[in-house]
This record gives structure tokens, sequence and C-alpha cells, in this order.
């Protein structure tokens, strides 16, 4: 009897893996396959590097198809983000690993969850209420632009950075921070020269997993970053990949080149997330 | 002190107070904000108006979005909860491991977008499902998956081997070890990676614009029905500009207050467990 | 199967003579273990005498804990290993055992206390509980008997509804203990299972291990040669994954007959 359940179980369990599975696959081969058309009508080349996009025909000219200043603005706006937020993420990733106590630490890591929490719209309109305003006191005109998309990206990157970060450095400071004290030298010494070198191979891992969500996420950009079709510029307008996905989709007229292409972007997204890893993975195996 | 070490000290201080007034600024403005909109009547009567949303209330909103997250849910954390305890107990080959991951990975690599795109041509389309909860419940589904099943999968592994490995040593089957140890040894933690991706489920937007989110309807009553969400409410009334600025706000205050109250819930129940059976 | 009914002498002549008349409780033939190819036991062929305590000794690395996983089984959950060889439990083959049965005969205790989240009281029942005894009296008899045996019920006689993992750590292992007795096992394996105590615990473990013999036969892997002279009936000494030299304790631990174990012995002793 025993036998039986351990069996049953074992079999639910495989089925439902396959079928997870399965299915997560066919996601992919979906995309994959809603993609593809849109290269009948446009080359490679020129869906990539160009940088016209009329999705309709218009009276004498025909339907464009480029989306180099997207791709641009989405790289552009998640490597600034990441940069903003890696600086202040390490910080308070310091600060928790080094300085907190276990007391302290067990408030703050839900804490700093709570921004992983907030839905993006929420991050989006108190981008437009809050950053925007600042930056069209400041004299940018209108006040959207990259560096508002990237700032507002940044605050919704922390949390991850800040937990993977601080797992690592707080493993190291516990392997190494002893051995710098019997040496008598000073415990920010040890953090500085020690402990932190020794977590940048994960602290890159962590990197990459933020660099995925920042180049995925729609609407918070969207809705501070100006969609304008224009290489990005620090307090420029632009538009990433994901936004023209959201806001064309709803008219893109189904099985039309349009419709097509912005699943071809959408597939452009992942493979260059996967270009991505792959590179800061090439980059942390070298170096490190 | 070396002048290295005292740049990190800084910086790590600065980072923390950064962090922290960043965090506690966006809920106490949501909060200050949105706090005069809360009225009973808000929370229990649909929206109205001349621009839809500009008077009335939210309810639908409300009910629609708890609809979505419960769906989501269900679909994403069942097979999660599944894969992970196949991963930890019973893969024994390598290669099969390291497949379930690299699809797991690509998964959660795919943005938001890309889902509900994904879900608008299958269900919505193929399968004429039409705007429904269920297409969209499926595109939020698939995107906690990898959220719930990476949570899992760490937290089965953390459990220390000896436990499992005990009762295996007593003569019990794996099935058994599982409901019987594994499953309530690790109840917080799933628990709280189950309402996190509900949190996330609930919050996201991009997946459900073309897929069972909608501007106005009543409450839900099946599956196979459109729905209102928060932050599709949200994002509407931010658009229609001014005249609806205090209802974006109040619509804001509920997603941060739940978000704030799951939170909380989910941290004290997991020290709660921890007190009281671990060391 | 049938063919290894037969023993024949294993081990080196003076150990089978001194210990001619012991019954084997367990032995092992011939015994290979392999994780990804690369071997941590090699060719090992010994066998444990019932009612006795076997120490297996050897610096770390040298494949211990291995060779006690190997006796019930629990290798087989460890992804990429590799197991040749016999191992028989009584006159039967493990791998002939259904391993449910095995598993229950040989019960295992390890390095750290690892009580499940429980009540001491659902900790002690739930190996009897799951093999069908549902029987509130009888359970009680087991919970108290199995903690008197290993001298812990006056203890906490009354805290058994306290979650196990609130105890010191000696008691935790002692709870361990009682809780691979609950099911009857004819062995116990310990593995290193006082490495993680303090002293004192170290001392009540023994006592109730040496109390223990005489219902149960037991091998223990220790790094503690001190511990293995005070415990043991027999030595088994292993480096590098081959068995280099075995023998009863006391002659053992007098003169060693191989170099490598003196070296071994002197090494600890300093």
């Amino acid at each position: 009897m025993r036998r039986i359940t351990n069996i049953i179980f074992k079999i639910i369990l495989c089925i439902l893996t396959g079928v997870t599975l399965a299915a997560l696959a066919f996601v992919i081969i979906f995309i994959v396959k809603e993609a593809l058309p849109t290269f009948n009508d446009v080359s490679v080349h020129e869906f990539l590097f160009t940088n016209e996009w009329m999705p309709v025909e218009g009276i004498g000219s025909g339907a464009r198809f480029g989306i180099f200043n997207f791709i641009a603005a989405t790289v552009y706006v998640s490597f600034l983000a990441m940069l903003i937020a890696i600086v202040i993420g390490i910080g308070a990733a310091l600060y928790l690993s080094c300085v907190a106590t276990d007391r302290i630490r067990g408030i703050m890591y839900p804490f700093v969850d709570l921004l992983a929490g907030i839905p993006s719209v929420v991050y989006g309109f108190i981008g437009l209420t809050v950053i925007v305003r600042l930056f069209l006191k400041v004299g940018v005109h209108t006040g959207v632009c990259v560096l508002a998309a990237a700032i507002l990206l940044a605050i919704m990157l922390l949390p991850y950075l800040i937990s993977s970060c601080s797992e690592t450095l707080l493993k190291n400071k516990e392997a190494y921070l002893r051995a710098g004290n019997a040496l008598g030298v000073d415990a920010w010494y040890t953090i500085s020269t020690v402990i932190l070198p020794a977590s940048w191979k994960n602290i890159l891992t962590a990197m990459i997993l933020a660099i995925g969500r920042a180049m995925g996420e729609t609407m918070a950009v969207m809705m501070v970053i100006g969609n304008a079709n224009l290489f990005p510029t620090l307090l420029g307008k632009s538009e990433s990949i994901a936004a023209v996905i959201a806001l064309e989709m709803g008219t893109a007229v189904n099985g039309s080149t349009h419709f097509h292409a912005l699943y071809a972007a959408g597939l452009v997204l992942i493979v260059l997330l996967f270009i991505i890893n792959v590179g800061i993975n090439m980059i942390r195996n070298k170096l490190l | 002190m070396h002048i290295r070490g005292l740049f990190t000290k800084i910086w790590a201080y600065t980072g923390i107070i950064v962090v922290s007034v960043v965090i506690v600024f966006l809920f106490a403005f949501v909060f200050w904000k949105g706090g005069s909109t809360i009225t009973w009547e808000f929370l229990s009567t649909p929206p109205a108006g001349l621009v839809l949303g500009s008077e009335g209330g939210i309810l639908p909103a409300i009910t629609g979005s708890l609809a979505f997250t419960l769906t989501a849910i269900v679909i994403g954390a069942v097979p999660a909860i599944s894969t992970a305890l196949y991963l930890v107990f019973f893969c024994k080959s390598r290669r099969m491991e390291s497949m379930i991951h690299l699809v797991i990975q690509c998964i959660a690599g795919i943005p938001s977008i890309v889902l509900g795109l994904f879900s608008y041509s299958l269900f919505v389309r193929d399968l004429n499902f039409g705007r429904c909860i269920l297409s969209s419940g499926i595109a939020l589904g698939i995107m906690v998956l990898p959220f719930i099943e990476v949570r899992a999968e760490k937290t089965f592994r953390e459990l220390n081997p000896a436990m499992i490995q005990s009762a295996y040593a007593l003569g019990c089957n794996k099935t058994h070890t599982i409901l019987t140890v594994v499953l309530p040894a690790c109840r917080g933690e799933l628990f709280s990676g189950i309402i996190l991706g509900g949190c996330y489920a609930m919050g996201a937007t991009a997946p459900m614009i073309f897929t069972g989110a909608v501007a106005f309807a009543s409450n839900p009553t099946s599956l196979f029905e459109p729905a209102m969400a928060l932050p599709l409410h949200l994002y509407l009334l931010v658009a229609q500009g001014h005249t609806s600025l205090d209802m974006a706000y109040g619509t804001a205050f509920v997603m941060m207050a739940v978000i704030l109250i799951s939170n909380v819930l989910v941290t004290m129940y997991a020290r709660r467990r921890q007190r009281e059976w671990k060391q | 199967m049938e063919t290894i009914m037969n023993t024949e002498s294993i081990g080196t002549e003076e150990y089978v003579a001194r210990s001619a008349g012991t019954e084997a409780a367990m032995r092992v033939r011939e015994l290979s273990v392999s994780y990804d190819n690369k071997e941590t036991l090699h060719k090992i062929t010994t066998e444990f005498p019932k009612h006795c305590i076997t120490s297996i000794i050897g610096p770390s690395g040298c494949g211990k804990t291995t060779m006690l996983l190997s006796l019930n089984d629990l290798i087989r959950e460890i992804q990429g290993v590799k197991v040749e060889g016999e191992i028989l439990l009584g006159d039967k083959r493990t791998d002939a055992i259904p391993q449910e049965e095995l598993r229950r005969r040989v019960g295992l205790v390890f390095q750290t206390p690892m009580p499940f989240p429980f009540s001491v009281y659902k900790n002690l029942t739930y190996a009897p509980r799951y093999y069908g005894n549902h029987n509130k009296k009888d359970l009680d008899r087991i919970v108290k008997e199995k903690l008197a045996l290993v001298g812990l019920y006056d203890e906490i006689k009354t805290d058994l509804n306290k979650s196990a993992l609130k105890f010191s750590g000696g008691q935790q292992q002692r709870i361990c203990i009682a809780r691979a007795l609950t099911v009857e096992p004819d062995i116990l394996l310990l593995d290193e299972p006082c490495s993680a105590l303090d002293v004192r615990s170290i001392s009540v473990i023994e006592e109730t291990l040496l109390r223990l013999k005489s219902q149960y036969t037991i091998i223990i892997v220790t790094h503690n040669i001190a511990q293995a002279r005070r415990l043991s009936d027999k030595v088994i000494f292993l480096k590098d994954g081959r068995l280099i030299e075995e023998g009863d304790a006391a002659g053992l631990f007098r003169e060693p007959k191989e170099a490598e174990t003196r070296e071994f012995l002197r090494g600890i002793y300093g």
C-alpha cells in the first residue's frame, strides 16, 4: 500500500514536471514561431539596424520596421539603472552584512523586500508625480526622459541586488573577518580589501538577474521615458522595446507584419538578454 | 584608519541611508496623498463619473485583482512546487536537472509583456477564450512560476540533508518523508513564496493589458469573463490626466497597503514558526 | 543470492582466529564505491560482529562515511554514485532486501543531531506510525521505553510535547538515537555522533552506547581515537578508501601491524 502511494505520488510529480516543462518550452517555441513571419517582409539586418518605425503604410511610403532606437534605449536605460542601483545597493549590502546585528538584519531584510512587492504601475505613477516634476522644475523639457526612467528602474532593482549581494558578503565576512581581526587590521580595511573583492563574482551573477528584470520592465519605464522613437540621450525622450509592444499591441492588426514585428521585437529582447547573460558570465569566468 | 577602509565605511552608511529614505518616502508619499481618498464608499462602490473613475470607487478592481491573483497562484504554484520537489528529491540525472533549470531560467528571463503577447495570441485569439480572467491568469501564472520554483527549490535544498536522510534511515519512503517532514518543515517559506508571488502577480500590469483586464467591468463571477484590475485602473486614471489624480492616489494606496500587510504577515508567520520549531 | 550462504573466512588470519565464535551481523565483500567515476572505497572486505561495537577510524576523506552510508543503502540517494561488491545482512544480500526493510533493520544516526522539527513525542512516534502503529498506549510505551534506553526519560518526561529542537545538543543526539531505536533495528550505525557535542554529553552518549551493545550491533565512525579505544570491540582502519588493517580493539591499539596504522595512531597522539 505504502509502495503504491509512493509510486502514484512519484508519477503525479513526474507528470506535473513534464507538463510544466512542455508548457514552458511551448511558450518559447510559440514566440519564435510568431516572430519569424516578420522576416518575410523585412530583412533581419534592416529590422535590427535601421531606426525608422512606421508600422502602418502611409501615403506614398511603405511600412518600415527598424527597431535600432528601441534596442539602444532598452540597453541604455537598463545599464544606466544598473549602474545607479549597484552603487547604492552594494553600499546598503555592505551595511547589512558587515555592520548590522542579526536583529537589525532581521528587520531590514523584509523592509528592503517591500520594494520588490510594489507594483510597477505604482512606481511609474510616483515617477510621474515626483521625479518627472522635479526634472521639469530643473528645466528638462517636459520632464520625461531616459534618466528619469533609469532612476525609477534603479529603485526597482535595489531589492534584488541588495539581497543577493549581502548574502555573499555575509558569507565572506564570516569566513575572513576574524582572520583580519586576528592580524590586528582595521575591520573596514579587511572589508574593503578582502571581503568585497572576494564577493565580486557573485555580485556579477546578481547583476545578471537584475539586468533581466530591468530590460523586461514595461509599465514603469513606459510611463516616464516619453515614448518617442529617438536615439536615447540622458535627458531626452526615447522608447524601450517593452513599451513599444505594450503601446502598439492593441492597435496591431492580427496577422499583419506589424503584429509579427512586435513578436520579433519581443524575441529580440529575449535574445538580447541571453547575449548579456552569456557575456557577463564570460567576463566573470575570465576575470575572476 | 586607512583611506580605503574609510571610503568603504562611508559607502556602506550612505547606501543604507539612501535605501531606507527611498522606501520610507515611497510608502509615506502614497499613504499621505492617498489617505484622504480612502473611504468606505471608495472601497465599496464601482467607478463612476463623466470621465470614468473620476468619481465613485474601485470595488470591481479590488475583486478583479483578487480573481487574477488567485488564478495566477493556482496555475503557477502547483507546477512550481511539484517541479522543485521533483528536482530536489527524485531527479537522478544531472542532464535532466540542468535542462529543467535552463527552461525555468529562460521563462524567468522572458519579459512579462511578451508573456502577455503569448497569452493574447494563443488563448484570446487562437483558442477563442476571448479576453478573460483565465487568459490573464495563465500569463500571470507562467510569470510567477519561476519565482515560486526558485524559492521552493532553494528552501528544499537548504533543508539539512541529515533530516531527510534520518527519515530515509528509519525506512520511510520518499513520499512519506516529503509529506510529513519536508513540507511541514518548509511550510513557512513555501507560504511566503506563494504570497509574495501573489503580490508580484497582483502588481503586474503588462501581461493582462490585452488578455483580460479592462477599463470597466462589474465584479467577476466566472473565469471566462474580463474583469477590472487595480494596476490597470491606476494606469488608466493616470493616463486620463489631472481629473482623476486623487482617485489614482487612492488606488495606489490600496495596492501599497496590500503589499505592506502581506509582507508583514508573511514575515511574522515565518518568525513565529522559526521561534517555535527551530533552534 | 544463494552462493554467498557459505561464509569464507575473510580479513587477516590473526583476526579470524581471535574472533572465531562471534557471529557476524553484517558482512561486506569487495565493496567499491565511486562518485562520478572517482573511487572513494576500493574493494573493502570485512565483517561486523554481533552485539559488538565496531569502530571505523581513519584520516578525513578516507571513506568512513561512505562506508556507513553504503550499509543501509542511503548512498544511492546521492547523484552519480556507483556501488560494486556485496553487503550481507545476516546471510542475505542487502540489495535483495526491500530498501524500506533494510533501512528499518539498519538504523543510522548522523553527525549533527537532527531531530525533525516536531515535538519529542512526534519524533519518536514518527516511524512507528509510518509502519502502521496507531495504538496510543503502544506508542506511549515505545516513547517511554526508548527514551529510558538512552537515559533521557527522567530528564525530559515533562517536556515530551516541546519541540525537539529546543533541547541541548547532547539531548537532541540522544533523542535521535532513541528515534532510530523505535523501529527495532538489528544494527545501529553512528556517523561521528559526538563530534558536535561537549565533553559531558560525549560521556553520556558513550555510556548509552555501551549499554545498548547488549541488544544491538553498533557500528560507529569516529575521528576520535580515544573514543574508539574506550568503546570498541573491533576496529577497522581505512585510508584512501582502502582497508589497511582491522582487528580487535585492544590488540590493534597496542601493536598495530601495518606501518600506516602506526603512523596514523602516532600522529593523533602527537
